[in-house]
């Protein structure tokens, strides 16, 4: 039987695992568009050590869902800033599904790897986590400790005391 | 070649590395969105209105510190104002900047005054902008006093049309650009003032938008920035007096002392109003030297048409 061969380029990942990735969906990957034609080429894997492979996984499908999708608008004014409307319901669902650590890994693999559209999509779904909640509520969402001072946490009450409407 | 590739992409992705690989210490003590790299935490804040901003910006000192960063605020002006962020004037702060938008501006309105019986043509602030006059189609002169306003007056007449008018098309060098950008919008789409009823408490003021002007012919606009007033004389027969959210936080809603409608002075051509058409074409007026007296003109075809002086 006929097999189209697609070009595929190799990771190695954190973990050492090898993973070959279809030409077009590397093509995302902003970071090794330079050196795609070299990759190629080229029978060893490039190794990324800094990424996992549930990440790279979760990148990779990612990057085959939205494929052929159009992609939002790259005019830095017309980027809808400030607005964290625009998320897929399945986008959101496929973000969240495995938990805050494997989000922020996916944040920092899409910021590694310099894959536009997933990090800002990825930012997004944090900041719908922070939008419309009190201080301590964002800090039990996140963990956070709050690290002020009596005297500072009124001093940044104080500053921060207006709003927009 | 291709290991030296190798090496510099391990050299940049270094940073994460060592994140990464602490990742569970980080976990345990606190979390890793506190740890965060800046940049990171900058891109998501980047994807949050004002008001989030501000409460995000109160939970750990290091979102604090990545919450005033200035791109951010640029973009939220960029928004605010319409204009694209490569637009905008420098500022020495954009936080300031869009806190001042926000509190500084004088988009509420707080009274309407009825004091003339006919269409309003013009209005002035006195040098010392604590008092502003009003001419009218009914030929009075109507001198105004906001009390709770004594900041010098700096911008003329002149030079807020002229700002005005260049500003049809875009910008200005100034740190009130943004402002005026958002009056000349005003000014420009829609030269009407809808009529809005009195307003009873703080929370019914009204703040101005596009929509809220339909009905009536807006006649003249006078701002005084550094009491944050701006007066609007309509065809409705009414003078709007509009201040920022500040003033009004700060309970500065002035009530407005009338003068009296009749000339206090002497050498007074008394205003006629014989004929529709016979009625102040400008209005002039003047902080006199001694500071205690402001003079107020009516002029038609620049001769004097009326004129009130008032002791303080």
């Amino acid at each position: 039987m006929y097999k189209k061969i697609v070009p595929q380029i190799k990771l190695e990942t954190y973990e050492k695992e090898v993973f070959e990735i279809d030409l077009d969906i590397a093509k995302k990957f902003g970071k090794l568009v330079p050196v795609l034609q070299e990759l190629l080429n080229d029978d060893k894997p490039l190794t990324i050590k800094t990424i996992n492979s549930g990440t790279l996984k979760k990148i990779i499908t990612w990057c085959t869902y939205h494929k052929g999708r159009s992609p939002p608008p790259e005019d830095d004014d017309n980027r809808m800033k400030h607005s964290t409307e625009e998320v897929s319901s399945w986008d959101d669902k496929f973000l969240q599904e495995d938990g805050q650590a494997a989000l922020f890994d996916l944040i920092s693999a899409a910021h590694t790897l310099d894959i536009d559209g997933l990090l800002d999509v990825a930012c997004k779904v944090v900041a719908t986590m922070i939008k419309g909640k009190a201080p301590e509520e964002i800090r039990k969402v996140f963990n956070i400790k709050n690290d002020f001072t009596q005297q500072e946490e009124d001093q940044v009450r104080k500053e921060n005391d207006w709003c927009e409407d | 070649m291709e290991d030296r590739n190798e090496e510099k992409e391990d050299d940049e992705f270094k940073d994460i590395k060592e994140k990464d690989l602490c990742q569970d210490s980080v976990w345990n003590d606190g979390s890793i969105w506190q740890h965060m790299p800046d940049d990171f935490i900058i891109h998501i804040f980047s994807f949050l209105d004002c008001n989030s901003l501000l409460e995000a910006s109160k939970t750990c000192s290091k979102w604090r510190r990545v919450a005033i960063d200035e791109s951010l605020w640029k973009d939220l002006v960029s928004c605010k104002v319409g204009l694209p962020r490569a637009s905008l004037p420098d500022c020495e702060s954009w936080y300031e900047e869009f806190r001042r938008l926000c509190m500084n501006v004088p988009v509420v309105e707080s009274e309407v005054l009825k004091e003339h019986e006919d269409e309003v043509y013009h209005v002035m602030f006195s040098p010392s902008g604590k008092y502003f006059s009003s001419t009218g189609k009914d030929g009075n002169v109507i001198e105004k006093h906001s009390k709770s306003y004594l900041a010098k007056f700096n911008k003329s007449f002149e030079d807020y049309f002229s700002l005005c008018k260049k500003l049809e098309n875009v910008l200005l060098e100034t740190h009130d650009a943004t402002f005026y950008v958002t009056q000349s919008k005003l000014m420009k789409e829609l030269n009407i003032l809808e009529i809005i009823p009195p307003i009873e408490r703080v929370e019914d003021l009204k703040e101005f938008s596009y929509e809220d002007f339909i009905d009536n012919v807006v006649n003249d606009i006078q701002v005084q920035h550094d009491q944050e007033v701006l007066v609007t004389v309509a065809d409705d027969l009414n003078i709007r007096v509009w201040r920022s959210r500040q003033a009004v936080y700060d309970t500065r809603i002035a009530s407005v002392i009338d003068l009296p409608n009749k000339p206090y002075n002497q050498n007074l051509i008394p205003p006629s109003i014989d004929s529709d058409s016979d009625f102040p074409d400008e209005v002039v007026i003047d902080d006199l030297d001694d500071g205690k007296t402001t003079c107020c003109y009516g002029l038609k075809n620049r001769k004097l048409k009326a004129k009130i002086t008032k002791k303080r």
